[in-house]
């Protein structure tokens, strides 16, 4: 049996690989041609997802059934029975992330149809079309003008009658786009036109950057229309700081376009018989994010509600944890196996291998030429020319390896980037140390960019430069240490709680570290969630099942100490109340949550005993609500949090609340951006349907509360106004726990405003956003940013199954491309130290004697020299230091550069 | 501005970060954006690895222009990286500038994602040392 | 700071206190050896010669004394009396971990910028114990021109190391300690300390504008083909590194095979290349060396006066390593605190010098 995958998308994708690499047996269903989704239209997401779909495509434990749609879906949770485009599929969970669809109905108002009027996917390739050209100008697609001044209309398709939610990614998206233009043409005159700018962390930093550092122009200001005069285009919107409509023309017009529900879920949801919602995505709920209405069926990604790539990904993951529960690992994990190498020899042996890749590479090399050029390099012992796709090329390798006694390879075909493990393992597989491989980028960097002739020169001189670099080449060993099967959490909250029983669930003993006297973090305070359950309840089942649960060791009133290692081994020791226990395991996770904020001294918080925060507020909504006039103001409060992710929804939960208890109350709302994302949106509509005003302030110009009137500069209507409330409500920015510096010493993973978004920031981590720089260590919920529990679950469960893939290995290889010291050269000025990033090199003092003439000892003296420990990542800042070169980076060293560098020119 | 020299096809080196810039000429080149064939990339981990004295030695060796492609600053897979290389390219380049050498070296930040940004340098480098012409140092016996 | 001020010839009084009441356990100190200037390491105070006021502020140059401490990894205290240039080194080194910042003290006297030890050495009659602007100018015309070094160095006065020791009218000077270490050595001593606060801004500046003045007039080199002309005769012996007091490998790169590649090697490359220039890397060398201490080079001039060849490497090594340090706004040697520059980052910096 089998888990079964619905959608080949990135959602689809990620849950797969998790499966696939820790040994279960997976069915990857996908109705297109190729896989990659949505994703794969744009041609940058696909550099990232494309190493991941060759994974798949390799996989031993992935069976791609492509071109197929889901006919029909019977039997229940351990033993479905599917059938595929009329094959009979047996699995024991299904895992469905159909993605979705973009907004099709755009308004003719929007001129439509106009060369110039363009969806923001659209602009994405003129733009990198433009950027490629000959002249390298953006131009109009309709006259070939040079473009100058750009308007992006934000929410087409979204927050409106035909679609009432909000699309969540497109404000991102914008700005991403806007700032790309910006940095290629400086020049440009952008305007954004936008409803609110609802972004979170990085995506807030960029927007703040676009508007004062770009110069872009962020007007709130929903444009109705397009208008099109003899075919020059051109917006009215609404001038706040004139107070008067006004009209903009421009040279452009990019429509950022809503996301819907894909068109296949309707079938899919009656195939399986999973509940929809009102708007027709998959039902889930925000305590149990990804399952749906049928036991056994798990939902991912956007076919829940729209979200960006990152949050489709962690919930992918997540989804193929609780798949993975359900069901049996039945197949080996991939590259597990021993090796044995035989010594490489001294004399040189060099084979180059000369790919065709499929044809593309002869489009432009002459492929014969170059072979014949290399021959007659020295100590190359055979040049094959004959292969045209990887498999070919790899079975030549390993045959030139075993049967002519190759120690040198070098392969010049397709990118190392994709292929480096693959031939590195066809290496292996003949007794080959991988590391005595070179690969040569002929098809992406050169004959794909290169004209005929030009081609052929520069293919030889890689080569030359290749073989040059392969006689330096040395052998690394490879070693291995095994894997111990356990897991530290640190964090006794939810998401910590949830990621606990995932890894504990799926067969790993835990060890779950909680600093305070008893579990169960923020959801402590009991109040009620927003599917108006009581904290207190979700809480009780989480506690009880990790009490009950004898793989899980609690921690209470303790921490963790001394980590050392590396993913796959950890030592640690615990600290605490009754506790000092040295503890060895293979994966950490980081669930350290948040803390709220005190706005002690805003608004006479603290001292006025009338104003009170949105948790308080809250907690006042449980018994009697005397007040008839509130009001709340978003953004207060102390600096150095952040503003969390549930902020608006929190503020409109409790407005909706309080306006049920008493209809007539008042409520006034003091904003800046209000951010009710995705379906959270319909909270924000039905608020101002019963009648609370929304007052936008500048946040120049922040609401004044004094003697009992608070007054504010409203921007809309650019006048003053003042309220007299019987309660002020603050919202207010979400701190973050304290032991975070700590952990990211500790770990070396880096924070940001005290939390651990940075993580997810860097470009690779769009696709594993909770795995961190620190491979085995991973991060999740509110300690990375303040988000709500539906996120935290979700993310936790992708934390526990990130971990579960790692602990389903029994052996892991330790890094060779590492750094090392010749202590007889090295000076021991510790340059080398400071500049580690990941503290991987230590300066060890010893005392030697110093001894006169050799013959009598004086005095003592110290030795300084630095050594390299686990840590070490490999970058080689180090050896780029180093004036003697006492450091240097194995496989990168001086001398096999130096090679190259020699033939380069 | 000075005209290209006729006939002279410059030879450049590029050292790129694994990560990023790499990745971006692999993308350039899955996306068929072409660039003047004048580039040879040697492939580092991390820009951080880039020895200043690589630079310096393949200049002396009669390279017409050296490129050097990182993460942009704050997205280095290595954390800092980057930050470091950029010290010790500001430092180098700031010597070779007593040389007339600086113009025809050059440091870029291109991500993954940036193909079309990495055919643009390209481009771009490629006329402009056509302009400079050939490194004087060509063909010398050093 | 806190000091006092010393009749000059007290001075020797002061350093043998020094070692008597074990402050320090030796000090590298000037003496005169003949007509000549030379360094010694004193351990017993009865040798310090009298008046130790002449050797210390004569201007004759001849090792930086920081490469003389270079690598002791002994816990002896150490004081190095010399001049600002060579102080600044040793800063430099402590940073570099080549020197124990806790263990050696340093005193900088102030100086009037040098002549050659060769020099010193062949007109001492003339040039005296002591030069000034004046003084300086005079002898230039008769053909004896302090070191290209000392002339373009713009920070002459002493301000820098544990203890300063600044030249007073009237035949005085003024010791004081700039440093808690400093403070306390002279404390025990036993001189009475009080809170002196001397700006010698005018002068500094004077100093800085003459320094400037003649910098500009100096040649520069443009190309890198007067970059080879310059460097013509030069015969590899690397005398400019050994003589060097920031350059402190314990094995230079090119003294290892792919820095020196000798038999094999050496042919290797001369038939992947045609032709080599032999000895190799002569050019390689010397932009690699610049690149090397850019940051750390105190403009001292000892390579230059090591050149058997005469080559003016002044003009090279700190001229342009000045340029480097203006980029990342570092004085080398200023403060023993202060990161260099390559161990420490802006996030967002230096982009105008990158393309």
């Amino acid at each position: 049996m089998g888990i079964a995958i619905i959608g080949g998308g990135v959602a689809g994708i990620t849950a797969a690989l998790d499966l696939a690499d820790s040994g279960f047996k997976v069915y990857l269903i996908e109705k297109n041609a190729e896989l990659g989704g949505k994703m794969a239209e744009l041609a940058e997401c696909k550099t990232g997802l494309s190493p991941k779909i060759m994974e798949i495509e390799n996989h031993p434990n992935i069976e791609l059934l492509l071109s197929s749609e889901l006919e029909s879906l019977s039997g229940s949770a351990g033993e479905f029975k599917l059938k595929v485009s009329g094959k009979e599929i047996e699995a024991e969970s299904v895992v469905l992330a159909p993605g979705y669809d973009v907004f099709d109905e755009i308004p003719k108002s929007y001129a439509i149809g106009h060369p110039d009027v363009v969806t923001s996917l659209e602009f994405e390739g003129i733009l990198m079309n433009a950027t490629a050209s000959e002249t390298g100008e953006l131009l109009r697609p309709s006259d070939g003008k040079r473009v100058k001044k750009i308007g992006f209309i934000q929410c087409i398709g979204s927050r409106c009658q035909e679609n009432e939610i909000c699309s969540t990614a497109c404000c991102a998206y914008t700005a991403k786009e806007a700032w790309e233009v910006k940095e290629r043409y400086p020049d440009m005159d952008i305007y954004v036109f936008y409803m609110d700018i609802r972004v979170f962390g990085k995506d807030e930093e960029l927007v703040a950057e676009l508007k004062d550092k770009y110069g872009v122009k962020y007007i709130r200001s929903r444009v109705p229309e397009v208008m099109q005069e003899n075919g020059a285009l051109s917006v009215k919107f609404e001038n706040l700081e004139k107070g008067a409509i006004d009209k903009l023309d421009l040279d452009m017009v990019v429509l950022a376009v809503g996301l819907l529900p894909s068109k296949t879920l309707s079938r899919l949801a009656e195939i399986t018989g999973v509940k929809t919602d009102k708007y027709g995505y998959l039902e889930t709920s925000i305590t149990n994010p990804m399952e749906t209405s049928v036991s056994g069926v798990f939902a991912c990604g956007t076919a829940t509600a729209p979200m960006k790539v990152r949050e489709s990904v962690a919930q992918a993951s997540g989804a193929a944890l609780n798949a993975a529960l359900l069901s049996e690992r039945t197949e080996m994990i991939p590259g597990q196996e021993e090796r044995k190498y035989v010594e490489a020899g001294e004399e040189l042996k060099i084979g180059v291998f000369i790919c065709g890749c499929e044809g593309e590479v002869g489009k432009s090399v002459d492929i014969p030429a170059v072979a014949e050029r290399v021959k007659q390099l020295k100590g190359v012992v055979d040049v094959n020319s004959e292969t045209d796709t990887m498999e070919a090329a790899m079975e030549a390798i390993e045959g030139g390896i075993v049967d002519q006694g190759l120690n040198r390879i070098v392969f010049a075909g397709y990118s190392p980037r994709k292929y480096e493990d693959t031939a590195r393992d066809a290496c292996a597989k003949a007794g080959l140390n991988p590391y005595l491989l070179e690969m040569v980028n002929l098809r992406e960097q050169c004959a794909c960019v290169y004209d005929k002739g030009a081609a052929t020169e520069a293919a030889v001189d890689l080569i030359l430069m290749a073989v040059e670099r392969a006689r330096y080449l040395e052998e690394i060993p490879v070693e291995r240490y095994p894997v111990i099967p356990k897991a530290l959490v640190i964090g006794g909250g939810v998401s910590g709680m949830n990621a606990t029983l995932g890894i504990a669930d799926a067969g790993y003993e835990v060890y779950l570290v909680e600093k305070e006297p008893e579990l169960g973090g923020s959801l402590r305070e009991n109040i009620e969630l927003q599917s108006g359950e009581k904290s207190s309840d979700v809480l009780k089942e989480f506690i009880d099942r990790v009490q009950s649960n004898e793989r899980i060791n609690v921690y209470t009133n303790a921490k963790e100490e001394d980590v050392t290692g590396r993913a796959g081994s950890f030592k640690a020791k615990i600290v605490g109340e009754g506790a000092n226990e040295d503890i060895d395991f293979g994966a950490c996770i980081i669930a350290t949550g948040t803390n709220e904020s005190v706005p002690e001294g805003y608004y006479g918080y603290g001292k006025d005993k009338n104003v009170v925060t949105q948790p308080e507020f809250g907690k006042i909504l449980g018994g009697a609500l005397s007040a008839n006039t509130v009001v709340m103001i978003q953004d207060v409060g102390p600096d150095g949090g952040v503003n969390p992710k549930y902020s608006s929804i929190e503020l409109m939960n409790n407005v909706l609340k309080a306006k049920d208890k008493n209809p007539d109350l008042n409520v006034f709302v003091l904003y800046q951006d209000i951010k009710t994302y995705g379906k959270w949106e319909v909270l924000y509509k039905e608020a101002r349907e019963k009648g609370v005003i929304f007052l936008r302030y500048d946040k120049d110009k922040p609401p004044k509360y004094e003697d009992g009137i608070v007054s504010v500069h409203d921007v809309i209507l650019n006048d003053e106004i003042q309220i007299k409330p019987d309660l002020v409500v603050l919202s207010t920015p979400a701190m973050p726990a304290e032991e975070n510096e700590r952990l990211s010493k500790m770990f070396k993973i880096p924070l940001k405003k005290g939390f651990f978004m940075e993580e997810q920031e860097r470009p690779k981590m769009v696709l594993t956003p909770v795995d961190t720089v620190n491979e085995g260590v991973f991060i999740c919920g509110s300690a990375v940013y303040p988000a709500l529990i539906d996120e935290c679950l979700a993310m936790s469960s992708a934390a526990a199954s990130r971990a579960c893939v790692l602990l389903a290995k029994d052996f892991i290889e330790t890094p060779a491309v590492t750094s090392v010291v010749d202590e007889l050269i090295c000076s021991g000025c510790g340059v080398c130290v400071d500049m580690c990033p990941v503290e991987a090199i230590e300066l060890t003092e010893e005392p030697v004697p110093v001894v006169t003439f050799g013959v009598a000892t004086v005095i003592s003296g110290t030795k300084r020299v630095a050594k390299v420990n686990d840590g070490c990542m490999g970058c080689g800042s180090c050896a780029s230091y180093c004036p003697s070169g006492a450091m240097s980076l194995k496989h990168f060293r001086d001398k096999q550069v130096y090679a190259q560098l020699d033939y380069a020119v | 501005m000075e005209e290209a020299k006729e006939g002279f096809e410059p030879k450049i080196i590029g050292f790129t970060c694994n990560w990023c810039t790499y990745a971006g000429a692999d993308l350039a080149g899955t996306s068929r954006k072409k660039y003047p064939p004048n580039v040879r990339i040697i492939r580092l981990m991390c820009s951080g690895r880039l020895d200043p004295m690589f630079v310096l030695k393949v200049l002396l060796n009669g390279a017409d222009g050296v490129f050097i492609g990182g993460c942009h600053p704050g997205e280095c897979h290595y954390i800092k990286g980057n930050f470091y290389a950029r010290r010790r390219i500001a430092a180098l380049r700031t010597i070779l500038k007593q040389f007339g050498l600086d113009n025809r070296v050059r440091s870029e930040w291109i991500s993954a994602s940036e193909g079309d940004k990495f055919a643009r340098v390209m481009k771009e480098m490629a006329e402009d040392i056509k302009k400079l012409g050939p490194n004087p140092m060509r063909d010398k016996i050093l | 700071m806190k000091g006092t001020e010393l009749k000059q010839e007290d001075l020797e009084g002061l350093f043998k206190r020094l070692l008597e009441k074990k402050a320090v356990d030796c000090l590298v100190l000037p003496h005169k050896v003949g007509n000549n200037v030379a360094y010694m390491l004193v351990k017993d105070g009865d040798k310090i010669e009298s008046p130790a006021a002449s050797a210390i502020f004569a201007p004759s140059f001849g090792v930086n004394a920081a490469n003389i401490v270079k690598g002791w990894t002994i816990p002896e205290r150490v004081g190095i009396v010399a001049k600002p240039c060579e102080i600044r080194a040793a800063i430099e080194l402590m940073k570099l971990k080549q020197m124990d910042k806790d263990s050696v003290l340093l005193i900088s006297a102030d100086c009037s910028g040098a002549f050659t030890n060769q020099d010193y050495a062949d007109h001492a009659g003339e040039i005296g114990d002591w030069v000034d602007s004046g003084k300086i100018n005079e002898l230039k015309d008769k053909g004896i021109a302090i070191r290209e070094a000392c002339a373009i160095c713009e920070n002459r006065l002493a301000d820098v190391g544990d203890i300063i020791i600044e030249r007073v009218d009237g035949g005085k000077v003024l010791v004081a300690g700039i440093t808690d270490m400093g403070v306390e050595a002279l404390s025990s001593t036993e001189l009475s300390l009080e809170d002196k606060d001397v700006e010698r801004q005018a002068e500094k500046e004077k100093i800085a504008a003459d320094a400037k003045k003649e910098k500009e007039e100096l040649p520069k080199l443009s190309s890198v083909e007067e970059l080879e002309e310059f460097l013509r005769d030069c015969i590899g012996c690397k005398n400019c590194r050994d003589m060097c007091p920031v350059c402190y490998c314990k094995e230079c790169f090119f003294e290892q095979p792919l820095g020196k590649p000798v038999g094999g090697d050496l042919l290797n490359l001369a038939e992947l290349r045609s032709a080599i220039g032999v000895p190799t890397n002569q050019l390689l060398y010397h932009l690699t060396r610049i690149y090397h201490v850019c940051t750390t080079c105190v403009g001292c001039g000892a390579c230059e006066d090591a050149c058997p060849k005469n080559i003016p490497l002044t003009r090279l090594y700190p001229m342009i390593a000045e340029k480097v340090q203006e980029i990342f706004e570092y004085e080398p040697g200023k403060d023993v605190e202060e990161p260099l520059p390559f161990i420490t980052y802006e996030e967002e910096e230096l982009e105008e010098h990158l393309r």
